[in-house]
């Protein structure tokens, strides 16, 4: 197509077809926002970091860990035994004097039945109160959790 | 013979009364033929039930050999006795039993390796009886 325009127009013509293209290749719209510049290189941005910036990551415990996982059985290696009522009354309500469940207190099910059973045996011997929490004890740590207080 | 655990719950006693009372009963059950291993005073306290209008007492705690038909006998002797308001006997087979303790509360090891298992599937299969012919020519 130019070899036909040129044959037809004069010189004079030819040369501003020239200047038009040179032209657009100038204004033409650039389509990426950054432009180069040599400050920007990755190679100085690397020694840039070594300096605290606030925006990088802080290094610190894993923060949604479950917690339940670092609760242990509080009875672990500890002997129960109908006799001492001080440690059974630790798992009656001050309130009504009736076992909590296990929901509220961190024992194993093995743990917690050797509990239920020493209970109605001290009930029946005679070391513990069937209808009450001895008001002595009552300063004990609470072993439940506090919603259900 | 198995090893029994005899509790008793007395009236509140002196020093000489208590020897008087141990020593009627560590001497019936030694000429019964029963064996005596230790006898242990745990304390005077208030008591935590009212037992034939008394409010205070004291523990006593036995360590004994006996077979399994004297049970009944020596309940009855326990009655019996003036001073003597509880008594109560356990096998020590039962009381000093002791679990192995996983360490987690919420002991899910076990029944999620149940669940985890690959259960076998059913195969589908056409129970045909070739010695019935439903339409026969």
């Amino acid at each position: 197509m130019l070899l036909k325009t040129l044959q037809k127009k004069p010189l004079m013509m030819c040369c501003a077809i020239v200047e038009k293209a040179q032209l657009s290749m100038m204004t033409r719209r650039t389509y990426s926002l950054q432009t180069f510049d040599p400050s920007l290189d990755p190679s100085k941005q690397k020694k840039a970091a070594t300096k605290q910036d606030p925006d990088e990551p802080v290094e610190m415990e894993d923060p949604y860990v479950r917690s339940t996982s670092l609760i242990k059985c509080t009875l672990c290696g500890v002997d129960v035994n109908y006799k001492n009522a001080q440690l059974l009354s630790q798992f009656k309500s001050s309130f009504t004097g009736v076992v909590l469940p296990n929901n509220n207190v961190n024992l194993c099910d093995k743990k917690y039945k050797e509990v239920c059973r020493a209970i109605t045996t001290a009930q029946i011997a005679g070391y513990l109160p069937t209808l009450m929490k001895e008001p002595i004890f009552f300063e004990d740590p609470y072993l439940g959790k506090k919603s259900n207080q | 013979m198995p090893r029994y655990e005899i509790s008793m719950i007395t009236k509140l006693l002196d020093r000489n009364q208590k020897v008087e009372v141990l020593g009627s009963v560590v001497k019936y059950l030694m000429g019964q033929g029963h064996v005596v291993r230790k006898v242990e005073h745990l304390g005077d306290r208030c008591l935590p039930v009212k037992m034939e209008k008394q409010t205070e007492g004291s523990y006593f705690v036995m360590d004994t050999d006996f077979s399994r038909e004297a049970v009944v006998d020596l309940k009855k002797f326990f009655s019996m006795q003036e001073d003597v308001l509880r008594s109560t006997i356990l096998p020590q087979e039962m009381i000093y039993e002791t679990f192995e303790c996983t360490g987690d509360p919420e002991n899910y090891g076990e029944k999620l390796q149940e669940l985890v298992k690959p259960k076998p599937k059913e195969e589908f299969s056409i129970n045909i009886n070739a010695d019935i012919v439903p339409f026969p020519l």
